[in-house]
């Protein structure tokens, strides 16, 4: 101690029994209560968060639920065995096969999710081509649609139509396989595959992408897409265009 | 030390008795009576409770004790209405402990406010100037400058009776 005479002096300072009673009682009371008062907070809380919780819960799966197709009626994709069956526009308004799951995968996000009337193709991601993308030939029942794909940097270009309209094109080209065309000057050089389904031929074109490069999983979604793109021939004759001249690269 | 967001009674005793002491010197130091002492001593310990502060050792729940209790008694002394007692007063409360007035004590207590922290730390409780500047979370150059400032107050007024060792 630095100096004694302060210290005696502090030392005379201390609380009589009645007020170190008094404050002992006052603190033990407050501690009492700042229990109580967490007991209720937490009754609080939990009276909150069970309705918060169930709220949060619900919409989870209601979210799930949109992207898995659980409120959808129909969900099932075409299938191949359906092929040749009649195709009703109700058919054709129901989503693509490639399921929502697929297009995490790159190669999914080429394909278009819904064909609404036959022709229409959106996608939030999916950038139209052109304003005529959607450009329908109903005369001659002939849908030629262009996509481009921000991801890939490429389009992908499709046309369907009667088998007797790609003619002469098609006498020396096997279904099925993949073609190329000409290499460009930057090297790449458009792939492109036609398929044929009761009398329906159809074309997928992409502008730098190898077809045949596609793995397995990616070819099997290439084909499913193929097999619910019958739709787009299901036009409704309602518009009439003069369907000039189609030209297929390659 | 832990940390329980919620202490028992038991504990709340506990800590109450290892430091009411220091606490209620320090509040009394401020305050200059008991009474107002008594509801400071009580509101810091309050604080505590609802705070719910981790501390480290039981000198680190001690330095805080201090400065929660030197910011308790500031805030009363700034309120308009608080009347200030005189250390005579005192002697007037019915069951407050009898205080043996002397001039040392009075002249302590008599120190401006700003200094009566530091100056019991240094005195009484024996910290460095280092520790009770980390204690009262001011410079080392301030808490320097107070003790300085309290010394020679003491020393004026104490005369021979100040004898610094």
């Amino acid at each position: 101690m630095k100096n004694d005479c302060i210290v005696a002096a502090w030392n005379t300072i201390e609380p009589s029994g009645a007020q170190d009673a008094r404050v002992l009682s006052a603190i033990l009371s407050a501690n009492r209560s700042e229990g109580k008062r967490n007991e209720k907070t937490m009754l609080h809380t939990k009276k909150l968060l069970i309705p918060a919780v169930a709220l949060l819960l619900l919409a989870v799966v209601g979210v799930v639920g949109i992207r898995l197709n659980w409120f959808t009626a129909s969900r099932e994709p075409i299938e191949a065995e359906s092929e040749g069956a009649p195709v009703n526009d109700t058919e054709c308004k129901v989503p693509n096969p490639i399921l929502d799951e697929e297009l995490d995968a790159a190669f999914g996000y080429l394909f278009p999710t819904e064909i609404e009337k036959g022709y229409v193709l959106t996608e939030e991601g999916f950038n139209l081509y052109s304003d005529s993308a959607d450009a329908l030939h109903a005369e001659h029942r002939v849908l030629k649609a262009t996509y481009y794909n921000e991801e890939l940097d490429d389009t992908l270009l499709i046309e369907v139509a009667p088998s007797a309209y790609f003619g002469g094109y098609l006498k020396n080209t096997p279904y099925g396989v993949v073609q190329y065309g000409d290499p460009q000057t930057d090297g790449t050089r458009s792939s492109m595959i036609f398929f044929e389904n009761d009398g329906i031929t159809i074309l997928y074109q992409f502008g730098k992408t190898d077809i045949a490069a596609m793995n397995a999983e990616a070819a099997e979604r290439f084909y499913a897409m193929v097999h619910s793109a019958r739709c787009f021939c299901r036009i409704s004759p309602a518009e009439s265009e003069e369907n000039d001249e189609i030209d297929i690269d390659g | 030390m832990k940390n329980p967001l919620l202490r028992t009674d038991k504990e709340i005793a506990e800590l109450y008795a290892r430091h009411k002491s220091t606490v209620w010197r320090v509040c009394f130091a401020y305050l200059k009576n008991p009474a107002d002492t008594e509801d400071a001593v009580s509101e810091t310990f309050i604080r505590l409770i609802r705070s719910a502060p981790a501390f480290e050792s039981e000198e680190h729940e001690k330095a805080w004790l201090i400065r929660t209790a030197s910011n308790v008694c500031k805030n009363q002394l700034k309120h308009w209405w608080r009347k200030r007692e005189d250390i005579d007063r005192c002697y007037d409360l019915p069951d407050a402990k009898p205080i043996e007035a002397n001039e040392v004590l009075e002249t302590v207590l008599a120190l401006p406010d700003r200094y009566k922290a530091a100056v019991y730390l240094y005195y009484y409780e024996g910290y460095t100037g280092a520790e009770i500047a980390g204690i009262l979370k001011k410079p080392q150059s301030t808490v320097r400058n107070q003790l300085r400032e309290a010394r020679a107050i003491l020393k004026e007024r104490l005369g021979d009776d100040f004898d610094e060792k």
